[in-house]
Parts: structure tokens; C-alpha cells; sequence
């Protein structure tokens, strides 16, 4: 087995194909090489970090990728790494060393362009972050929601749907009064026109504006439970997210059974409610890593420092 | 102590108690795979209240290193 570090610009077809496969493989999940190619040229750098396992017939059997994007850390820019696509052909996840090694040849590929790398993992990966990378926990995220069909969440209240789609019609049919003050917090990413372009490419991205604010949104089938996404909404006021929250309502209502945000934690909104744990699909764990301790500090580790939702990552 | 620490890794690994056997190792337990080691590494520390380093998690493949280094852990 061979490790080593390469940018996505360094790739060739071959790899991107073999990189695809693994995706099946390791997510039952395809993907086409543009959306590879795509994914992993984010505008900070039109190119992503991979570190790469081969085998003894030099395909790639493991793979971890990191997006680097950029942020503002208490006013200061910064170029933070997103990890992802943590992937290891089922032949070789004996072997505790491979992640870590793919760990070591992405880092040292990076060297010092990224000052800090953060990630959302699956529950199977988060203690080998943890307890092997040496990474953070920073904190968990929320999930808050506006059920439209509860029977969603609990399948034994199917005969209460009624309630909570008359609960969602008098919760968004009348405009609540609430708060302008923005939430800002003092670690979020930079949105430039180039950056929403990148992360939302196609139709399948929904936008809401209005007088200078923005929003987006995306349906999704999870598990025959439809349910619309809010990506980001910007400013983070009270007033705009109730606005999306209803705008979503209005628009797709016929056709979703929850409208859903997940992030750290928003300003009070009226028609949108932090879900009980029990009502979590998973637990959503932001956990990091700083690469320059002389530019992000300890800061970086409390949760209610970060303004981070699903468009900081790669999902949905 | 090894009874316990077999009890431990069934459970982790769901597997039956008489699989595990004295001379089990990574290598030759399907279900002992490379992430199913961290789990059983979180509950060890969590049973025996120790905490062990990357190293030594990493070195830990079989059952006899296993209570090697909870014993050591206990015992300082």
C-alpha cells in the first residue's frame, strides 16, 4: 500500500473514476466525475487537498479530501478546511493505521495554506477524529423544525396530522411580530458571489430574497419523509427566518412533510422549533483541528462562537 | 479482568460471548474492524475510567495487549 498527497488539479480522469467507484463502494452512493470535479473546486483555490491510500494495483482504495474555504475568525480572514468523503475500501478497514496515514499525507500536502480544518463526521468516524487525529469536539449542532405532518416523527400520532398542519397554517398564515437584530457571530464563512455559485449550482437549490436578504433552500426525499432544507438564510434575524420558514410553507406545502434547519444555535423563530433529541435523526457533532495555533486560538473550540449551518458543508 | 474485557468487546462488537475467544486478534475477527476498535477503546476507558493514547490504541490488536495496558493503566 502506497500513501500520498494530492490536489484535486493533479488528479487525472483515472483516479476521478476510481475515486467514483469508491464512493459506491464505501456509500452506495454514485456520483458522476463532474460532480467530483465540482465539488472538490471550490473558488478559494479552484482546487481541494486529497490524501490518497493505493493498493498493491495502484488504484485508490482510500481516500480523505479536504475543501479549503474562507472565513472570518473574530475579523480576521481565514482559511479553513473542510473534510470530507472520509472513505476506506472495506479490504483494508482492518488496518487502524490507514485513516491516520491519509490523514498525514493530506496534511503534509497542505502544509501551511489551511489554518484550521473542521468536519461534521458520521458516528462511525467521529472517535477515530477524536481519539486518533487528535481532533476537537466543538460542540453539537440543532436541528429545528416546523412539522407539517407529525405522523413523520412519530408514526403513532398519525391521527394528529391535522393538528400540526393546522398548527403550521396559523403559525405561518399570520405574521408574527419579531425581532430585526442580527445574530452574528464572530466565526462564519465568507459569502462571496463566487462561493454561492459553487454551493448552489443548480435548480434544485431554491432561492428567496428580499430588500437585500437571501435564503436558500432544497427539498429532499429522506426516507419517503419529504422535507425542505434551509440551506442558509442571511441576514440571521428572527424576522428573515420566520419570512423563509414561511415562504417555504407557502411554496411547497402540498408537497413536504417538514421544513428543517440545521446549525448552530439561531435567534428565537416563531414557526420554526429546536427538536427534541429524541426527534434528532443523528447527532451532528462539528468537531476541528487548528494547523496555526499562532493565528486561531482556543476561541475556535466553543460552539457559541460559530455561525454554522448546512451550507458550511458538503450535504444536502 | 479478562472475562470482563471479553463481556465488553461481545457487546461492542454484537457479538455472541463464546466467539470471543482468550486468543482473539484484529486480524482474525471479522467483526473487529478498524472503527469497531475505537469504540471498544471508548468503552474501556469509559468502564475502567482510563484514557489511553492514540499509540497505544493503535497497538492494542489483540486480547492479551488489551488487558496489558488496562492493567498497567490501573495499576498507576
Amino acid at each position: 500500500m502506497k500513501y500520498l498527497g494530492k490536489a484535486t488539479s493533479q488528479l487525472s480522469i483515472q483516479e476521478f473514476k476510481q475515486i467514483k467507484d469508491l464512493f459506491i463502494e464505501v456509500f452506495n452512493k454514485s456520483v458522476s466525475i463532474e460532480q467530483l470535479q465540482t465539488k472538490y473546486s471550490a473558488p478559494l483555490r479552484n482546487s481541494s487537498y486529497h490524501g490518497l491510500m493505493l493498493n498493491d494495483a495502484d488504484r485508490i482504495a482510500g481516500a480523505l479530501t479536504v475543501i479549503p474555504f474562507e472565513y472570518d475568525f473574530f475579523n480576521t480572514k481565514a482559511v479553513f478546511g473542510c473534510a470530507v468523503d472520509l472513505m476506506v475500501h472495506k479490504s483494508y478497514r482492518k488496518d487502524i493505521t490507514v485513516m491516520k496515514r491519509m490523514y498525514d499525507a493530506v496534511t503534509g500536502l497542505i502544509g501551511d495554506g489551511i489554518d484550521f480544518l473542521y468536519a461534521v463526521p458520521n458516528r462511525n468516524s467521529y472517535q477515530y477524529f477524536l481519539k486518533i487525529l487528535g481532533w476537537h469536539e466543538i460542540g453539537k449542532l440543532n436541528y429545528y423544525l416546523l412539522p407539517l405532518r407529525v405522523s413523520k416523527l412519530f408514526s403513532k400520532l398519525k391521527r394528529l396530522d391535522f393538528i400540526s398542519k393546522s398548527a403550521a397554517a396559523i403559525l405561518n398564515g399570520v405574521k408574527w411580530p419579531s425581532t430585526t437584530s442580527v445574530f452574528e457571530r464572530p466565526i462564519a464563512k465568507t459569502i462571496t458571489p463566487d462561493f454561492l455559485t459553487y454551493r448552489y449550482p443548480s435548480a434544485r437549490y431554491k432561492k428567496i430574497e428580499q430588500s437585500g436578504k437571501c435564503a436558500f433552500y432544497t427539498t429532499v426525499d429522506e426516507a419517503s419523509t419529504m422535507t425542505a432544507y434551509i440551506i442558509d438564510a442571511w441576514p440571521l434575524t428572527s424576522g428573515w427566518l420566520s419570512e423563509v420558514t414561511r415562504n417555504i410553507w407557502r411554496n411547497e406545502r402540498q408537497d413536504i412533510d417538514l421544513i428543517l434547519y440545521v446549525g448552530t444555535t439561531i435567534p428565537f423563530v416563531y414557526n420554526l422549533f429546536k427538536a427534541p433529541i429524541r426527534c434528532e435523526p443523528r447527532s451532528l457533532h462539528l468537531i476541528g483541528k487548528v494547523l496555526k495555533p499562532d493565528k486561531i486560538d482556543k476561541r475556535i473550540n466553543q460552539i457559541k462562537n460559530w455561525q454554522f449551518n448546512l451550507s458550511d458543508l458538503d450535504v444536502r | 479482568m479478562k472475562d470482563k474485557i471479553k463481556k465488553i468487546m461481545a457487546s461492542v462488537f454484537m457479538a455472541d460471548e463464546k466467539t470471543i475467544a482468550d486468543d482473539i486478534r484484529q486480524g482474525d475477527f471479522e467483526k473487529w474492524d478498524s472503527l469497531q476498535h475505537l469504540n471498544l477503546m471508548v468503552a474501556l476507558e469509559g468502564h475502567y475510567h482510563i484514557t489511553f493514547e492514540p499509540e497505544e490504541i493503535m497497538d492494542m490488536t489483540d486480547l492479551e495487549k488489551i488487558i496489558r495496558y488496562v492493567e498497567n493503566k490501573l495499576n498507576k
